[in-house]
């Protein structure tokens, strides 16, 4: 019912793609060319058309991710098969390469396509491990309903506060509203905030030792404290969250970058034919 | 069960929805089975495979509280019902997005809104009830049960909103149609134009999910005629639900709830 | 001083709450304070904010320490204040309405941000949305497709179009101003190391975009290239429609850029005499298990310079070479050696005659000065030790030797017994007209005698094939030393220099002049194997055989007209010999 796309329909793709490496390998074994073995063969050829033919299609599962009327099959079969074809990508393309590396462009592409095989990697891992570590930080919250808890908090701290000395309804007040949550994009990776003026605020009415307000201070550090666990709840879900979609920022742009390398690795390989 | 084994019956059986019930007698039961070995074999089959999943069950009994949470959720007296597993899901929205899409553009589904168990999570999408709670007070007649199951909406909707308030799960929207189309390639390539599911016409219909503090549902255009929107299963779309078939990681499933044992012993 | 506060509240719905109250004070005091003048309940606002006084005649606000109070817009610290002046703390806002009198004034008190907008403020500073911080993929996507693909194909192509063609000429291009060109970064491996000279050039090669490497780079170079096989009458050897560059693959690195493969031969020679009938060459699959036995080519008339090419090598019919010299190889390497005229009796080797050229893979060219002479000295005379007969030259051998008496008979002194006393007289006693003619008869009588005698025809017997002729003379049969006996191979000595000759060659036993000491391939393939061997050095076709084969015509006889003529070979078969050879006789015997 719930599979994931590494199981997805017993394995299919996954046993596809060992057909396909296998066989890939099996012939390069066998191959025996005049010259070294690389991509000018009619094995390197074969292999260099099934390999651009891998890479344009599996660039295709961005417009297919978003066709969303194509009806002939789920969305899951291509992702696992993007997953694996993906991979065998790092053994299709070495065999092309015929292990023939150098400072040139056709190296330039391999290096390229690897950082997106790569980077495919740390988003498979981010896919299977995340969503389980968001769904155990949220406790079946929304972040909405954290928010508006949030919110809630801070509307009652600041009437209570109102009864505190200037300095700490100042950094009560800072923890009202000065408390950012999220923000750019080395915050969101964090996960944490070292300088969340909560914390300060929480720190500050700690230490306090004012005698008639003991009460208030209690209610206020309870409510603060509480504040800060759920800010802490929300900075990491969008830690997790941001960490589900950061690989792609070097997925998608080195994807486009080598499709680019493919286009040039082509047309020069028959400029100088 | 006991009509078989002869003893007293054990089984508690709660009723998840509105219910007829028939009182057997075991000496008549077992008559019309003496006298057709057909009815008996697959009675017996029958028997066989509850004794297999009631052992199953008690060996977990968490399974148990699981159904009991699919109940609370009114999946019970669903036909047909959207279940993410959050394990899997990745949060990416591709299933409200593929929604809105297969729907001019309005989404009938808010993925992250509804309760979650045990890493299963009921969003807020029609259940398709046997009963269901929104045809019953339609002045136009504008909702009906489709061959299939799947109960749907048709254009004689004039938007009075009874179906939104007797609707227990809140999976039905008031809302007017978005003026542009989602351009795959342009927006793809130049950002040119709404991205999938996103823009005006959806953030009308889900005002209030970014702006909790906002006043509701009513952010669109007073002038234009609201319809009432909700899950079709899209009926009439080949493959089947848009949301399901777009999920990337396998996270969105429809299940019936003949499938729940199924799905509880698999957890 | 009287104040008058107005406290407006503006609802939700429109209009406004007013809450008057009049206070008659000296100083008015601003702040969160519950016990203040005017309380303004917001966590911005200190507890004692600002006050407000009046001094000669004037009203005057004054912010507390750490507060902040402006008016107008304007932060201040302390200032007068008069009608219509609006004073800013916090959230609140205070309007100085009008003086009544001189020591009244009116202040409203409103709430500007009345709503609760905790909520909202809270989200306008959260961003949960990684695709809200400001970077797109697909700015990056575009960023980095354009610079890959202007900067590895777009720019270089662009230069390579744009600068001048000109055929790169290899021969005559100034080698110190040679640039790299800018798609060098295309290159898909290294160059061999025979063109890495400019191999940084593309151009030398890759004449034209998007056409393959054509021959006329190749043979802009390589302008003597010769054909495989005689392609007029072997059709399956041209290759016409072959570009050098389907064998010859570059850019594999720093490796030859020629083929290896046995296969690549074994394809046609494989089954040669199935598929082309009229060779005389044998089927070949592989040098250790299948390759024919040796046929050398083998002189079989020196004097008419004949070469048998082809010559089995059976036991049956062992091949006879004909050098024209009587020469047995074992004669010279007994073991109990030879008698050397100056040294005694020393024992010789290979290396004694046979001298490794500078490469070591042949030997320098056999000659009677280099070789023989050292042992076989031509004195004719035992009176004469100093005089020597010339070598290889019979039509002033005559004249030598007679020359050599004729003067002897003039001067005398000749110290042989056997001599007339004439000759033997003391030197210089002069001869009368008659005893001349006597001295002259007596020198060529003695000339003819020596020279068909032991110390002339006798000597040239030892090593030449000498034939007597009708009229009483006598020929030496002229000389062919076979200089390539695999004409069709190549063989270097010097890898094998550790290894013993007779390993190879069965000199020390060759008791003949005409035994062919050329091994036969099993004594190769006791070292040597198929390219596949394991157990063996692996060794294919072209270790001993080349594919431009040199005796053949140019390969594109169309593309470079002004090549050499090709040289023509003699074939010969052993059957259309001419019975006997011509002879060239002795100037000297004929005269006789």
């Amino acid at each position: 019912m719930h599979e994931s796309i590494l199981v997805y329909r017993k394995h299919r793709y996954l046993k596809w793609t060992l057909a396909l490496m296998g066989v890939a390998t099996a012939l390069y074994i066998l191959h025996s060319p005049v010259e070294k073995p690389n991509g000018g063969t009619w094995l390197g050829y074969t292999l260099g058309v099934i390999a651009a033919g891998i890479m344009v299609w599996l660039t295709w599962f961005g417009v297919r991710k978003r066709s969303y009327s194509s009806a002939s099959t789920r969305l899951e079969d291509w992702a696992s098969a993007h997953v694996y074809l993906g991979l065998s990508l790092i053994v299709i393309a070495t065999l092309h390469s015929g292990f023939q590396f150098g400072l040139n462009i056709h190296t330039v592409l391999y290096v390229l396509m690897m950082i997106v095989i790569i980077s495919g990697m740390f988003g498979l891992y981010f896919y299977l491990r995340c969503p389980y570590l968001i769904a155990q930080n949220r406790r079946g919250m929304t972040t909405e309903t954290i928010l508006a808890q949030i919110a809630d908090l801070d509307r009652e701290l600041r009437s209570q506060s109102m009864a505190l000395d200037d300095e700490t309804a100042a950094a009560i007040a800072d923890a009202v509203h000065k408390t950012r949550i999220g923000g750019g994009l080395w915050r969101q990776l964090a996960g944490s905030d070292p300088s969340c003026p909560t914390t300060r605020a929480r720190k500050m009415v700690e230490r306090g030792a004012d005698e008639e307000l003991q009460d208030t201070r209690r209610q206020i550090l309870s409510r603060l404290t509480k504040k800060e666990d759920l800010l802490a709840r929300l900075r990491r879900d969008i830690q997790l969250r941001s960490l589900l979609q950061i690989w792609l920022y070097i997925h998608v742009p080195f994807t486009l970058g080598s499709l680019a390398a493919l286009v040039a690795h082509v047309v020069t390989v028959f400029y100088y034919w | 069960m006991a009509l078989l084994s002869d003893q007293p019956r054990s089984a508690t059986v709660r009723a998840a929805h509105n219910t007829e019930t028939i009182c057997l007698s075991g000496d008549a039961f077992k008559a019309v089975m003496d006298k057709n070995a057909n009815i008996r074999a697959s009675v017996e089959a029958k028997f066989r495979e509850r004794l297999r999943q009631n052992e199953q069950m008690e060996e977990r009994p968490e399974a148990g509280s699981i159904i009991q949470f699919l109940i609370e959720q009114g999946v019970g007296e669903g036909t047909d019902v959207l279940l993410i597993d959050e394990k899997l899901c990745i949060h990416c929205d591709n299933c409200e997005k593929a929604c809105a899409e297969t729907h001019n553009g309005l989404s009938r589904l808010d993925r992250e809104a509804g309760p979650s168990f045990q890493s299963l999570h009921v969003p807020t999408s029609c259940r398709h009830c046997q009963h269901p709670h929104c045809m019953s007070d339609c002045p136009p007649d504008a909702i009906h049960r489709a061959p299939d199951g799947e109960v749907f909406i048709d254009d004689s909707c004039i938007g009075c909103g009874n179906c939104e308030s007797n609707c227990p799960y809140g999976v039905i929207q008031l809302a007017t149609l978005p003026d542009e189309k989602f351009d795959l390639f342009g927006w793809l390539f130049f950002g040119k134009g709404p991205g999938p599911g996103e823009e005006d016409a959806y953030a009308k219909v889900n005002g209030n999910k970014q702006s909790a503090g906002g006043n509701g549902t009513d952010g669109g255009d007073d002038q234009a005629i609201k319809r009432a929107v909700k899950c079709d299963m899209c009926k009439g779309i080949d493959g089947g639900a848009a949301c399901v078939r777009a999920c990337p990681t396998g996270a969105a499933a429809r299940v019936s709830p003949e499938k729940f044992m199924t799905l509880a012993a698999l957890r | 001083m009287e104040v008058h506060v107005k406290h407006i509240t503006r609802k939700a719905r429109g209009g406004t709450a007013v809450k008057d109250e009049t206070l008659e004070i000296d100083v008015l005091t601003i702040g969160r304070s519950a016990g203040s003048d005017i309380r303004l309940p917001d966590p911005h606002i200190l507890l004692e904010h600002a006050e407000i006084s009046s001094r000669s005649g004037g009203f005057y606000v004054t912010a507390m320490p750490n507060a902040s109070v402006s008016v107008n817009g304007e932060l201040v610290a302390s200032r007068q204040i008069s009608t219509d002046d609006a004073i800013s703390i916090g959230p609140y806002q205070i309007t100085v309405e009008n003086r009544m009198g001189g020591a009244a004034i009116t202040l409203a008190v409103e709430h500007l941000a009345a709503n609760d907008d905790t909520l909202e403020s809270l989200i306008a500073r959260t961003n949960l949305d990684i695709a809200r911080v400001g970077t797109t993929k697909r700015t990056w996507s575009w960023i980095l497709f354009g610079a890959f693909l202007l900067g590895l194909m777009v720019w270089p192509m662009a230069l390579d179009l744009m600068s001048p063609v000109n055929k790169f000429d290899i021969v005559n291009a100034d080698r110190t101003d040679m640039t790299a060109s800018p798609t060098t970064i295309w290159t898909s491996g290294g160059i061999s190391a025979a063109h890495k000279f400019f191999g940084d050039n593309c151009a030398a090669c890759h004449e034209r975009p998007f056409v393959q490497v054509q021959d006329s780079a190749c043979l802009a170079c390589h302008q003597n290239i010769t054909n495989h096989a005689d392609v007029d009458v072997f059709a399956s050897a041209s290759f016409d429609d072959t570009l050098c560059q389907n064998c010859h693959k570059e850019h594999q690195g720093d490796v030859m850029v020629t083929r290896g493969d046995q296969a690549f031969c074994v394809d046609c020679h494989g089954s040669l005499t199935e598929d082309e009938p009229r060779t005389a060459l044998r089927n070949a699959y592989d040098f250790g298990t299948d390759h024919p036995d040796f046929h050398p080519s083998v002189v079989i008339d020196a004097s008419l310079h004949l070469i048998a090419r082809d010559v089995s090598m059976s036991d049956a019919v062992p091949p006879m070479e004909s050098s024209g010299l009587t020469f047995p190889h074992a004669d010279h390497l007994r073991p109990t050696g030879v008698r050397h005229p100056d040294q005694g009796n020393i024992v010789l080797d290979c290396q004694s005659c046979h001298i490794p050229d500078v490469s070591g893979a042949s030997f320098l060219p056999m000659s009677f000065d280099n070789t023989c002479h050292d042992c076989h000295r031509l004195t004719f005379d035992t009176q004469l030790p100093e005089r020597e007969l010339v070598h290889g030259k019979p039509e002033v051998l005559f004249e030598q030797v007679s020359d050599t008496y004729e003067a002897i008979a003039m001067r005398g002194g000749y110290q042989e017994p056997e001599a007339p006393a004439l000759i033997r007289r003391r030197p210089g006693t002069p001869l009368t007209e008659a005893q001349k003619v006597v001295a002259a008869n007596w020198a060529e009588a003695k000339s003819a005698e020596v020279l068909n005698g032991r110390f002339g025809r006798g000597q040239c017997d030892e090593c030449h094939l000498v034939f007597d002729q009708s009229n009483g003379g006598w020929v030496v049969e002229p000389v062919h030393i076979n200089g390539q006996w695999f004409p069709k191979s190549r063989y270097d000595h010097a890898p094998h220099k550790d290894v013993a000759c007779e390993t190879c060659h069965a000199a020390p036993s060759s008791e003949l002049a005409s035994d062919v000491l050329m091994p036969s391939v099993t004594v190769c393939q006791a070292c040597h194997g198929g390219e596949q061997s394991v157990d063996r050095v692996p060794s294919t076709c072209v270790t001993c055989h080349g594919f431009h084969f040199e005796h053949q015509t140019p390969m594109r006889p169309e593309m470079d007209a002004g090549i050499q003529q090709h040289r023509t070979f003699s074939v010969l078969s052993p059957e259309r010999l001419p019975a006997t050879g011509t002879t060239v006789t002795m100037r000297g015997s004929s005269e006789r």
